[in-house]
């Protein structure tokens, strides 16, 4: 009876502390003053870039770094979800492979949809200088179908031999080395010379897909599960 | 106006997200009230950023929140590796001291 009283107040409580915050961030919102965003400034400077879609020249130009993080992080996400993998398992059949057999629909559909995405995938990555587009959704798309294949099981997950960990890495060095490569000709870390601008971005996007879509994928495999939790009627 | 409205709904969210971070037991609760939190920070940077005059987004905010938007999968995906192994080292999926 009283763990019950007890997990009660707990719960009014945090209740009553999670509204105050709310309230809190409702008011100040309402009352926050209105100012001009940078709007005018990234548009202004960035026709020096050749890129006519203004996220894109924030992401990899003026927020480079930014970017430049955030794919770490990314990669680093990977490389802990691969060190979580008990080392036994290494090479078992990853959990989303492990299901029920696929069926015929699947079957069908994959050799039609595939050259689909990877069509939309190129699209989207050299959308990204003027519309709409870039390096993370056309990795996410890349991404998506590797992880449609591995679930019609018409292939295993790679084992992560040199190749593929290269592949991993290659949009983050390809970015680190363009973004040194400006100290070379005199201008800051992640400043790219004006002419050539536009390739170097493209160039870095188009690596960056890549190495986004396989973190993706890895990080859809995860961690395989235990024996027990597998489906009923699962081939081992 | 309409950017207020988001942010307005942004910030309820946070605050429903924040409770259930602390109120449920359930790591996988816990992990998706992670989720939603942020996704109401992102309302509210999208909400809260005010355009250029030829009525164009503001680009910043909106790489920000791309850029949020990855390092939170990113985080998710590492987390419920984490649960995972948690559960399959014979643990159930909460932490200690929410077990009675």
């Amino acid at each position: 009876m009283k763990a019950v009283t007890n997990e009660r107040i707990k719960n009014i409580t945090l209740a009553l502390l999670a509204s105050t915050i709310g309230l809190g961030l409702v008011v100040g919102l309402l009352n926050a003053p209105r100012q001009p965003g940078v709007a005018e400034q990234v548009l202004s400077m960035q026709t020096h870039l050749k890129l006519e879609q203004p996220v894109t020249a924030v992401l990899l130009a003026f927020r480079g770094y930014d970017t430049l993080l955030e794919i770490a992080v990314l990669v680093m996400a990977v490389i802990a979800v691969l060190i979580l993998v008990p080392p036994r398992k290494a090479r078992a059949a990853a959990p989303i492979t492990a299901g029920p057999a696929p069926s015929p629909l699947m079957l069908w559909l994959l050799p039609r949809l595939l050259p689909v995405l990877v069509l939309i995938a190129g699209y989207l990555w050299w959308a990204g200088s003027s519309r709409p587009g870039g390096a993370f959704q056309a990795g996410t798309l890349v991404g998506a179908a590797a992880v449609i294949v591995l679930l019609s099981q018409q292939m295993r997950p790679p084992r992560l031999g040199r190749i593929w960990r290269a592949i991993l890495v290659l949009g983050l060095l390809c970015f680190l080395a363009i973004g040194l490569l400006g100290l070379l000709w005199g201008q800051a870390f992640l400043q790219y010379p004006d002419s050539w601008a536009k390739a170097l971005i493209m160039l870095i996007e188009l690596t960056l897909s890549l190495s986004i879509g396989l973190c993706f994928m890895l990080l859809v495999l995860g961690v395989p599960p235990r024996r027990r939790d597998r489906f009923p009627g699962e081939r081992s | 106006m309409s950017g207020l409205s988001f942010a307005l709904a942004g910030a309820v969210l946070f605050a429903l997200a924040l409770h259930a971070v602390f109120a449920r037991h359930h790591l996988l609760r816990k992990i998706i009230a992670c989720n939603v939190a942020a996704s109401g920070v992102f309302m509210i940077l999208v909400g809260m950023s005010s355009g250029g005059s030829d009525g164009r987004a503001d680009a910043v905010p909106q790489a920000l929140v791309l850029t949020g938007i990855v390092i939170s999968v990113s985080l998710t995906a590492f987390l419920l590796s984490l649960l995972r192994r948690l559960a399959s080292g014979g643990g159930a999926a909460r932490l200690p001291e929410d077990e009675r």
